[in-house]
């Protein structure tokens, strides 16, 4: 069970979490094409290593957060709020 | 003419009287009459909104994780620029009237919406233990505290009112009934006692 430090509501239960992927993925021009937005959509990562990733606080403040997490050891880097921008540690 | 009285969102099972375990201190539970009242901020409006609330109401509205409390009204901080007013029920609708509202604060009525129980009592707290995964320790979760959590897969508002412990929990209304049956097999323990709605 992950804990989750909320910037607004403090350190939390992931149940009260979902997880809403990967946070460096941008969204293409709604003009452009297709692939593109296959990419944007289906193609994601797998990585291994620290991952920047969205949660949303659903059962608490409902703000979307930044999460740098460790895929393999799980340890939670740093939350910070949607606006912030925020260092991933080298692999 | 007046209107018809409103029914419980608790249910039929939600009458007064002494249940669980015998002896000890029961838990009381209460059901609240109070006008709900949500104030949300755009962007840049915060202290525009807290004027409106402070002129309309006398409270003045809260940082994260507290709730202003004046009397029987009180002011719960539910996320960044959000809030919920909530004071005794009045005339239905007036306190969102009186709040008014602008092109950017939403000024939402929730008295139908979303309903409140008090639960008082040495054990309150172990109660919602139970079902919360919140810590609810009185070091880091004080009187003028609140907590947006999850008991029973129900979105809750744990407000601390005091060191009793006592409780206000702002629950989605049509899940109310569904609560009190978590909250009964949780308090059946201690002992509770189901008090006249307040």
């Amino acid at each position: 069970m992950l804990r989750i430090d909320c910037p607004w509501c403090g350190t939390r239960d992931e149940a009260e979490f979902k997880y809403g992927g990967d946070a460096t993925a941008k969204r293409p021009p709604a003009e452009g094409d297709g692939a593109a937005f296959y990419e944007f959509v289906y193609d994601r990562g797998n990585p291994k290593g620290w991952h920047q990733e969205w949660w949303h606080h659903v059962a608490g403040c409902r703000q979307w957060l930044k999460v740098v997490r460790h895929t393999v050891t799980h340890e939670i880097r740093s939350v910070a709020k949607a606006t912030d921008d925020v260092t991933v540690p080298p692999a | 003419m007046s209107a018809p009285d409103r029914l419980s969102p608790f249910g039929p099972e939600a009458k007064p009287g002494r249940h669980g375990a015998a002896g000890g201190t029961p838990v009381l539970m209460t059901e609240r009459k109070v006008d709900i009242v949500q104030v949300m901020a755009g962007r840049d409006a915060n202290a525009k909104a807290a004027n409106l609330v402070k002129d309309a109401t006398g409270l003045a509205l809260p940082g994260p994780r507290k709730v202003e409390i004046a009397g029987d009204a009180m002011a719960i901080w539910i996320q960044p620029s959000g809030w919920l007013v909530i004071r005794p029920r009045g005339e239905e609708g007036a306190l969102a009237k009186k709040l008014g509202g602008s092109d950017d604060i939403a000024v939402v009525d929730q008295g139908h919406g979303r309903c409140v129980l008090r639960l008082t009592g040495a054990h309150a707290g172990e109660v919602l233990a139970k079902g919360s995964r919140v810590d609810l320790h009185p070091r880091v979760f004080p009187p003028g505290s609140v907590a947006t959590t999850s008991i029973d897969h129900i979105t809750v508002m744990i407000v601390k009112l005091d060191a009793v412990p006592s409780f206000d929990l702002v629950l989605p209304s049509n899940f109310a009934e569904a609560f009190l049956d978590w909250l009964r097999m949780s308090a059946a323990e201690f002992g509770y006692e189901i008090r006249p709605a307040a």
